[in-house]
């Protein structure tokens, strides 16, 4: 994780299973070309704290025969450290109390089962969600766009690019 | 068929250096010794102060400095050496950005498809040299450092005409501006610079592994799942990312679950962070 200065404004660049929040307005948090990976937002409107984590796989209990790694990095694990992190400014910590957005969960063409990491990325996000009893107010999962993700804290909007294509936004 | 600007431009491209070259044909000779390693590294000094740098690294955490490569090899073997020269390599020489592609550089998923060949190397069903995987994974996708001048602003009607299925993927795509593609030049420039036969065959066939011979069908399906582990996890891509097809035959070649697949990805994604680090350490 990163925080860069670009003079206009402040950027917090959050690499593979990193976590990061903020209530600063004129800060934006962002991670970079998202393969499976899931970028998962969460707006805390009473606040105006925003966080992000940068899943990579869905299932932190893979780690039993490895090291730990960042707790960022799986969806179970990864959800849970940020909304922890989020408290700092004031957050409850509920989910429940959040707008969440998502975005990325992307495979290559023609992969399917085994190899769809990024639908499993996304189900166990989504099996969080529906545990907690909400829904995304927003997202752009699947498909074969490698994404660059944005979240402007001043407004919640998501940007998302992609070499080659025009932004868009949710 | 192949441009003459395109054949012209393979003899123009950067060549990684002689001791990367000559340390290329000692993975293939499979038995090598420490000595072969200590006597092609000593000789280029450029990289020899690069690996010393890096193994009195903090990241390394060795008790006592480490001061000449024989030291190193001793200290850490001779395997360890090689791949470290290895990342110095893939860092040193893709690292440059392909404006073609839209790419800042491909040092990581070059390095990523490394480190993920040399996990699925023994998986295979027919079990790989992990160090020849390893290195047919850094070179994979040599061929874009030729193209990528060729391809202009194409990026957007490339990514257009794929998502509307008027082309299949990047690879046809690359052919309907150039009448070639990465693969095939990739590997017309590992044989100008005579790599290895099997570096060379793992380079043309690393999108279309079962059109491999028989013999190199191995290494082409190891370096083709590599790639595929690579573009999922995350880092520098560019405008093709993703927009490549799986050939569907690797279950001929792999029986991995979901599971083993999340777990290579994890150890790419833990081996790649250190490796950054150390690199980010030393100021490289
Ligand atoms: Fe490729
Ligand atoms: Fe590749």
């Amino acid at each position: 994780m990163a925080l860069i200065d670009t003079g206009k404004n402040k950027v917090l660049l959050l690499g593979i299973g990193d976590y990061g929040s903020t209530n600063r307005a004129d800060t934006e948090i962002k991670t970079m070309a998202l393969g499976s990976c899931v970028a998962v937002v969460l707006l805390d409107p009473k606040t105006k704290t925003v966080g992000m984590v940068h899943v990579a796989l869905p299932d932190s209990n893979i780690q039993q025969s490895h090291r730990t790694f960042k707790p960022g990095y799986f969806a179970d694990t990864g959800i849970k450290i940020l909304l922890q992190d989020m408290k700092r400014f004031g957050s409850s910590g509920v989910l429940s109390d959040m707008y969440v957005k998502l975005a990325g969960g992307a495979r290559v063409i023609k992969a399917e089962g085994v190899l769809d990491i990024g639908r499993r990325n996304i189900e166990a996000i989504k099996n969080i969600l529906i545990e907690n009893k909400i829904k995304p107010v927003a997202h752009d999962l699947a498909g074969v766009i490698s994404r660059t993700v944005t979240v402007e804290v001043k407004t919640g909007i998501v940007r998302l690019s992609c070499p080659g294509r025009d932004d868009w936004f949710i | 068929m192949i441009s003459e600007e395109i054949l012209a431009q393979i003899k123009k491209t950067q060549k990684f250096s002689d001791a990367a070259i000559k340390l290329m044909h000692v993975v293939n000779s499979v038995n090598y010794s420490a000595n072969d390693i200590i006597e092609i590294i000593r000789y280029d000094s450029k990289l020899t102060a690069i690996i010393l740098k890096m193994v009195n690294s903090a990241e390394f955490g060795m008790r006592r400095k480490v001061d000449s490569i024989k030291n190193a090899v001793s200290m850490m073997g001779a395997k360890k050496i090689l791949d470290i020269a290895q990342e110095i390599y893939t860092r040193m020489y893709l690292n440059k950005p392909l404006s073609g592609y839209e790419s800042d550089g491909m040092w990581q998923h070059s390095l990523r498809t490394a480190l993920a060949a040399a996990q699925l190397a023994p998986l295979c069903v027919k079990p790989y040299d992990t160090e020849k995987a390893f290195t047919a994974g850094i070179l994979h996708d040599i061929g874009k450092n030729v193209l990528s001048n060729f391809l202009g602003n194409t990026a957007h009607s490339f990514i257009d005409n794929i998502d509307r299925h008027r082309l299949h993927d990047y690879l046809e795509a690359e052919e309907s501006k150039l009448g070639t593609n990465h693969s095939e030049v990739g590997e017309l420039l590992a044989r100008e610079w005579q790599l290895p036969e099997f570096i060379c065959q793992a380079i043309k066939h690393h999108h279309k592994p079962s059109l491999a011979e028989e013999e190199f069908k191995p290494i082409a399906y190891i370096i083709h799942m590599a790639d595929i582990a690579a573009m999922l996890s995350c880092s520098d891509q560019g405008s093709d990312s993703l927009l490549y097809e799986v050939d569907t035959t690797y279950t001929d070649y792999f029986h991995f679950s979901g599971q083993e697949l999340e777990e290579i990805i994890l150890v790419i994604d833990m081996e790649c962070e250190q490796i950054q680090k150390t690199f980010a350490e030393i100021g490289e």
